[in-house]
């Protein structure tokens, strides 16, 4: 069943621009992790303000991710007049998560930590990324006969 | 130019304490959260646009000099602007907490 959404959703990122294996796969990894985390904490908190705020979080920083991959992958490989259109992709997308998290802190009443902890889900992804890539790269500890 | 620099910035600083003192004791806490919200965010947008731009440039180099090893160069970028980003959106809703929460008075 997991191997099945995997490629379901490898499918729809292939669909929308995510042309580079790597980039699909993190941002595949984003969006599961972000959602498993997301159901475990509104589950185990009962439904509260902070599962919420979670969600929100998560919600912000997977739509930013989204885009700064796909902006990313237009940036190395620019085409002529695309310019200005990423540039107002990127401000525009900037704008938007200034928008969402002043209102919910401001008006919405979030709990902030809720929605750190829910921004962090980024930060949580990349760095599992990078051990992972290192675990694999490392090289097999030898016995000192090989040479 | 560095001197004149942080002496009016500090004068700016002191003026807007010194004004709020003025009024009622807890007040003071106000326009000086309000300058320190402005200043924090402003900071952190710089220096993170600084950072970003650093990684793009290095990023475009190195396609530009091994197109071969674009794909594995584009995942590090994505990775390094993730973090960056991450500061600037973590400054953000610092500021906001200081902005709107109040957590150093009304």
């Amino acid at each position: 069943m997991l191997k099945t959404l995997v490629q379901r959703i490898d499918a729809l990122l292939f669909r929308r621009g995510f042309a580079l294996a790597d980039a699909r796969k993190l941002m595949r990894n984003q969006i599961l992790l972000s959602s498993g985390c997301t159901a475990a904490a509104i589950l185990a908190t009962g439904f509260s303000n902070w599962g919420f705020s979670f969600a929100a979080g998560a919600l912000i920083i997977g739509f930013n991710f989204w885009w700064l991959s796909k902006a990313a992958q237009e940036l190395v490989r620019v085409k002529h007049g695309a310019m200005f259109t990423l540039l107002t992709l990127f401000y525009g997308r900037l704008a938007l998560t200034a928008v969402a998290i002043a209102g919910l802190v401001g008006w919405a009443g979030a709990s902030v930590y809720g929605l750190l902890a829910g921004l962090s889900t980024v930060l949580a992804n990349a760095v599992l990324w990078s051990v992972l890539q290192i675990w694999h790269k490392a090289p097999v500890a030898g016995d000192g006969k090989e040479a | 130019m560095r001197k004149a620099l942080l002496m009016t910035l500090a004068m700016v600083l002191c003026a807007s304490a010194a004004f709020a003192a003025d009024g009622a004791a807890p007040a003071a806490v106000g326009p000086v959260a309000a300058w320190a919200t402005a200043m924090g965010m402003g900071i952190a947008a710089g220096l993170c646009g600084i950072g970003q731009g650093l990684g793009l440039k290095a990023a475009c180099e190195g396609t530009a000099r091994n197109p071969e090893a674009g794909g594995k160069i584009t995942v590090t970028l994505i990775l390094g602007l993730a973090f960056i980003e991450s500061l600037s959106i973590y400054a953000l809703v610092v500021n906001l907490i200081l902005l709107f929460v109040k957590p150093l008075g009304a």
